[in-house]
């Protein structure tokens, strides 16, 4: 019976750690569609505009205590 | 990326927070109150939605002039009385063209977050016209809706009353014709003398281009 217990624990064990690793409560990180639309001071739009945008990834440096404040966006990506 | 011909654009990807670092196009500005805007997906105070995108307003430029500046920053009684500047160079002077009036009633009340006294801003371009505006933009001064004098004011007894920080922007005509953009801060949630300041941008040409 042990041996059931462990072995299901085994089983279990990685994919826990992967729904932690994917889990926004624990990144902070959630899939983002942003929608955007540029325009002139006519309401006409503007095309060829160069946009930037920095997306940042956040993590948390602790597992507790920082998860009740917030992420910690410690990450950026663009 | 780069937006498409109806002027909009779309980003897909995982993340926490999304800031904006450049929307950039020759010949355009952007509203300045945007640039650096962010936007929190996690935890969710943003909301995206395809069918209302976040609308950015760019300046179509008409191209730069060479426009007159001029400021002034101190403290006021807030008595009722008059104060007049020069706009060409921003000296208080008693034949100014540029004559503001700041009131707050009672002046001697004891103050704190509670107190409350009525406020009254009057602006006046001696021989002249002023508007006020909420515009986005004031890069280009309009060619009607002048008034010689604009007041704003506010009684302690109006709800939802607050003395407050009295930051407003106006269009000015001179008496010479030459119009201009006025931006004036008054610190109406203060004890008397209270601080004031203003900045004046005048296009010399005549133009209405209020661009530099």
């Amino acid at each position: 019976m042990n041996a059931f217990k462990a072995t299901v624990a085994a089983c279990l064990f990685p994919a826990a750690l992967m729904a932690q690793a994917e889990d926004p409560h624990v990144t902070g990180n959630v899939p983002i569609a942003f929608y955007g639309k540029v325009v002139d001071q006519n309401n006409q739009p503007v095309s060829d505009v160069k946009v930037r945008l920095e997306v940042r990834v956040g993590y948390f440096t602790s597992d507790h205590r920082n998860r009740e404040m917030g992420p910690g966006f410690l990450g950026n990506r663009r | 990326m780069e937006t498409d011909a109806d002027g909009n654009f779309v980003l897909n990807t995982n993340g926490g927070f999304v800031q904006l670092t450049t929307i950039e196009k020759d010949g355009y500005k952007l509203l300045p109150r945007q640039v650096k805007e962010g936007f929190m997906y996690f935890p969710a105070q943003f909301h995206p939605d395809s069918n209302n995108p976040v609308v950015f307003k760019m300046w179509k430029k008409r191209g730069a002039e060479s426009l007159l500046g001029s400021a002034w920053h101190g403290k006021v009684a807030c008595d009722g009385t008059p104060i007049a500047f020069d706009l060409l160079n921003g000296k208080q002077t008693e034949v100014g063209n540029l004559r503001i009036t700041c009131t707050l009633t009672p002046t001697d009340a004891k103050w704190g977050n509670q107190v409350l006294s009525d406020y009254k801003l009057q602006i006046e371009i001696g021989g002249g016209a002023i508007q006020r505006t909420s515009d986005d933009f004031t890069y280009l001064a309009p060619e009607s809706g002048y008034l010689p004098t604009v007041t704003i004011e506010e009684k302690a007894a109006d709800p939802n009353h607050r003395n407050p920080e009295l930051e407003q922007e106006f269009y000015i005509k001179t008496a010479d014709g030459h119009y201009g953009r006025l931006s004036i801060d008054w610190a109406a949630w203060q004890k008397p003398p209270t601080h004031l300041k203003w900045d004046c941008s005048i296009n010399p040409s005549g133009s209405r281009n209020l661009e530099r």
